[in-house]
Order: C-alpha cells, then structure tokens, then sequence
C-alpha cells in the first residue's frame, strides 16, 4: 500500500481516539502524548496483521492464520502494558500518565484494530484486482483483437483459401476438411471465446485446427510435431489462453527451414504444454514480443499460484514450457 | 490525591480493604513525644466495626449500629424480619490539634474515617470526614462543620455539601507511624504544566479530582514510589496514654 495511505489512516486513527480519550479529560498536552503512547502497541498489531495477511491469508492458510493473529492479540494487549508501565517512565519521566484502560477494554481496541486492518487491507486488495481485473481485461481484448486481426487479415485468409483451393484439385476429401477448420476456427474466435471458461476439449480443438490452417499456410513448413491427447469433457481452461505460445511458435519460426514441436499433456488435472521452434539467425533477438507479455499476465491473474512457465530463449530456439493446474474452483 | 486536593472517589473497595491495628493507638509528633509537650497535637486512631441490618418488607429501612451488635432479641421484638445484615471494619481518627494556652480558643478536633488498603504491598490511608450513616441532622452538620450546633431543626441545605477524600501513604518504622500525604503542590503544579493524567475539574479555581478508584489506584501503583510525589509527612510515635 502506499504511504500516504498509511499515513491518512493513522493521521485519522489519532485523531479518532484522541477525541475519545479527551471526552472526560481535559490535561491538555499529555493527553495527546497518551494518545500517541496508547498507538504503539496498536500500530504493532496492525502490521503484524499485515504481514500475517500477506504471508499466510493470501496463501489461504486460514488455521495457520488465525492461530497467529491470537497470539498476536496477546502480544499486542501484553505490548500496551509494556509501554505504558515499563517503556514510558523510562522514555517520557517527564509525564505521569497510566493506562486507564481495563484489560477488556484493551484487547477490545487490540481487537478492533485487527479487524479494521483486515478490511482494510481486503477491500485494498479489492480495489487493486479489480483494476488489475480491467486492465487483464484489456489485455485480453487487446490479445484478442490482435489474435483476430492476425487471423482475419486479408493474407492469412487468402493464403489459407489459396492452399485450400489447391489441394482442392489434388486431394479434395482433405479441402473440404480444411474449409470445415478454417469455418471452425472463426466461430469458436467470434462466438466462443466471451466465457470466463471453455471445455479444454474446445480449446484444444480450436489449437489443433489453427496449427492444420498454418500448416497450410507455411508451404515450406516441413516439421511439425504436435501431439494433443483426447481429454474428458469435464476439464475447462480459459480461453485463447495457449493460442499465444502456439501462436508465437509459426510467428517466429524460421520461415525458410521451420522446425516445430508442440506437445500438450494432461497428467492428474494438469495441463503440461511444450512448444519449441527454430529461430532464423536475424530473429535471435526476438523474446515474444507483446502478445507473450499479455498472455502471461493473463496467466498470473487466472492462474495465480496454479500455473509454472519456463522459457528458454537460445540462440537459434526458442522453447517455452507450461504448467496449469486445472483443478481451479472456476 | 494530595494531601489538601481533595478527591470524589475512594482509592479503596470493600474488595481491597485492609485491617491493620499496627495504627490503634494515640499517636504524637515525635518532637512533641520527646518533649513530653503539653501542646502536642494527637492522632487517636481506632479500630471501628459498623454493623447494618435490613429489614424484610422495609426495604429503604435499616439500621447502622457503631461498635456493638444488636442483640438478637432486638430484632425479634420488631414487627419486622432481619434481611441482612452487615458488618464493616475500618479506623475513625480523632485528631486533636495543638492544644492551646487560651482556655477561650478551642482546641480543633477533627474525626475522620480512615480506610486503609494496600497497592503494590505498601499501605495507604484514606480519610474521609466522619458522618454517621444515620445522618442525623445534628451528626451531619457537626461532622461536616466540625462545631457544635446545638440545635435540631434539620438542616435544608446539607445536599450541597460534598465530602472528599485525601490520601496518604503509611509506613511503620520500628516504633514509628510515618503519615506521608500527597504533596497538593506538586499535583497543583503538574496539572497546571499538563504533565499529569488524571481526571480533574477546576472549581471556584480549587482542583477536585474525579478519578474513579480504580485510576486512582492505578496511578498510584505506578507512581506510588515516587518520593518527589509525597510530602515530607509526620512522624508519629504512639503516645504512653496507648502504652
């Protein structure tokens, strides 16, 4: 959070309370020394909280959770003693002030105060993914307009119509399947991809259907390994979510002598895919580009702490491998 | 808390209330003691039991009795039934002051009641002016004006009178009583820099602390040993009238 957010919220917590110790007490100065003193143990809980929240309740250890933030309760309520009996003599001899609050009405503000750094710090967070949730949103329309474009430009279209139209002459069996793929990979982009989730059999129908049509389009294309295992219906994926690796595979693939493994397997609920392609000398450089930026962020927002990614990106190959774990509560 | 300022609260409860009959006894100044002084001033402490009985169906009813019990017959021959019953020990003082050599100027002579009760394992006193719980016209407004008024029309104005309590820590030191009092001084002059905590009004520019007990003990407990809050105190020595 930012500082100034920290700042605002204890700036209005001091006020809050300095108001309420002043109700019945008019000592003027030491009643805001007091007041400052009686934030000390509350400004330890609260970022205890916070740091509890942060290394347990994101991870969704709610026993080991709660457990801790009892005993930093204690800690807190034994804190307020130690600085009001122990701590201030010696630092502020000057003052004589002692805590006037009952050990129940101590661990009430401990208590209150926890409470309020949670919320606080869950509706930040609620906040702060939803506009993570626009801009992944944004990301992935932007993904998909390019996606689109790419498909739906004039050459991608006229090559694939192109090839089909050939091999219509020679193997026409084989041109109407490639007419079927093309019509199927544009339905599924126009009128499938608006879910939050697709069956993983569709997904990888729709990838198997692209990589035919590249195939196509890649004349000179003389290696392609591609390996999808037949799934159970019950799986679901986010979509478009691998199309950019695949996609990123013939994009950059060295046009003149293409190299292409794509593998994809399923082990226990998880989703393993691997693309590796060849790279000409002069895309060495070439690291994915804006479309894999996109795409993995979309990965981080969908499959927070459920999905592993490696790259490896030599100098005549680049090789990508993926892990999601599809075991997700969609 | 001080010695002069008074207090609205006690810095005791029935829960904490000690007895401690090290202070019955006639007490002089030990200058006075050793002087053998005809003017000397006289702490008389002793030991009280306050014994309350309340009556079943009369329920604003009860009776205090002062250092002897009802005999039981008594309650018999009333119509009414004993509810309860209740017995509390403290101390009255009757402190005489100097005596003086004009037999015209009355000696002052003033009696209080002293609660005692320990914070932090030290002793404390708290004096509060003695008034029967009878309140009984004439007790009332001889305690409070400490002379007597030998009249017994009821008083229309004893509403308006307030009783404090002040405090003072005791120590007994081989035959010695050391009776030290807040310093009002000190308190005076940390309230008015804004260096102390406590819950206080200002009346008729007169501080009256308004502390409940338990931050009167609270603050005692943690400021108890700070012998630049106290006075100098007096040091009694239990007179040979005791002995």
């Amino acid at each position: 959070m930012r500082l100034s957010f920290h700042f605002i919220f204890w700036f209005i917590s001091v006020a809050v309370l300095y108001r309420i110790f002043t109700i019945d007490y008019d000592n003027g100065i030491v009643d805001f020394i007091y007041t400052i003193v009686f934030h000390v143990p509350l400004i330890f809980v609260v970022y205890l909280n916070y740091f509890l929240i942060q290394k347990l309740l994101d991870f969704k250890k709610y026993t080991f959770y709660i457990i801790s933030i009892i005993v930093g309760f204690v800690a807190g309520v034994m804190a307020h003693y130690l600085v009001f009996d122990f701590i201030c003599p010696i630092v502020l001899p000057q003052f004589f002030m002692v805590s006037l609050s009952t050990l129940g009405e101590v661990g009430q503000y401990i208590g209150a105060y926890i409470i309020i750094s949670l919320l606080v710090r869950l509706s930040y967070d609620r906040f702060l993914i939803r506009d993570k949730q626009i801009a992944l949103e944004y990301a992935y329309k932007e993904n998909q307009l390019e996606h689109l474009k790419s498909q739906l430009n004039p050459h991608f279209l006229f090559n694939s119509l192109n090839n089909i139209y050939s091999m219509t002459t020679t193997d026409v069996e084989k041109g109407r399947e490639s007419i079927i793929r093309l019509s199927d990979t544009l339905r599924y982009m126009l009128y499938k991809t608006d879910s939050d989730r697709v069956p993983l059999i569709q997904e990888l129908e729709y990838i198997e259907n692209y990589i035919e049509l590249e195939k196509l389009r890649l004349e000179s294309l003389k290696m392609v390994s591609v390996e999808i295992p037949s799934i159970s219906n019950q799986l679901h994926i986010a979509p478009l979510i691998l199309l950019p690796f695949v996609e990123n595979c013939f994009k950059h693939c060295d046009k003149n002598n293409p190299e292409i493994d794509i593998r994809i397997e399923i082990r226990h609920r998880e989703l393993y895919l691997y693309c590796r392609n060849n790279k000409a000398v002069a895309n060495s450089k070439i690291d994915g580009g804006l479309g894999l930026s996109n795409a993995q962020e979309r990965l981080n927002f969908l499959y927070p702490e459920l999905h592993v990614i490696q790259i490896k990106n030599g100098a005549n190959y680049y090789r990508l491998e993926l892990e999601i774990n599809l075991n997700e509560k969609v | 808390m001080c010695g002069c300022i008074p207090s609205l609260h006690p810095i005791f409860t029935l829960e904490n209330r000690v007895i401690d009959d090290r202070i019955v006894g006639i007490w002089m100044d030990e200058e006075d003691y050793n002087n053998k002084s005809q003017f000397a001033k006289k702490w008389d402490f002793q030991r009280f039991t306050n014994f309350e009985y309340r009556y079943k169906d009369l329920e604003k009813f009860k009776i205090n009795v002062s250092n002897f019990e009802i005999d039981t017959n008594i309650h018999n021959k009333l119509n009414y039934k004993l509810h309860s019953q209740k017995q509390e020990e403290y101390y009255i003082l009757n402190y005489q002051g100097s005596n003086s050599p004009f037999k015209y100027i009355p000696r002052l002579s003033e009696k209080m009641i002293v609660n005692l009760t320990k914070i932090n394992g030290e002793l404390y006193a708290d004096f509060y002016p003695w008034l029967p719980k009878d309140k009984s016209p004439y007790a009332a407004v001889k305690s409070t004006r400490q002379q007597s008024i030998f009249s017994m029309d009821i008083p229309r104005f004893q509403s308006n009178l307030i009783y404090g309590h002040t405090f003072a820590k005791l120590t007994f030191d081989n035959s010695n009583l050391i009776i030290k009092p807040f310093d009002p001084d000190q308190f005076e002059r940390l309230i008015k820099e804004q260096k102390i905590r406590l819950k206080h009004e200002i009346v008729n520019e007169e501080i009256v602390i308004t502390a409940s007990t338990q931050e009167l003990r609270s603050f005692i407990s943690k400021y108890g040993n700070r012998e630049d809050l106290f006075m100098e105190g007096d040091i009694l020595r239990l007179s040979q009238e005791t002995e």
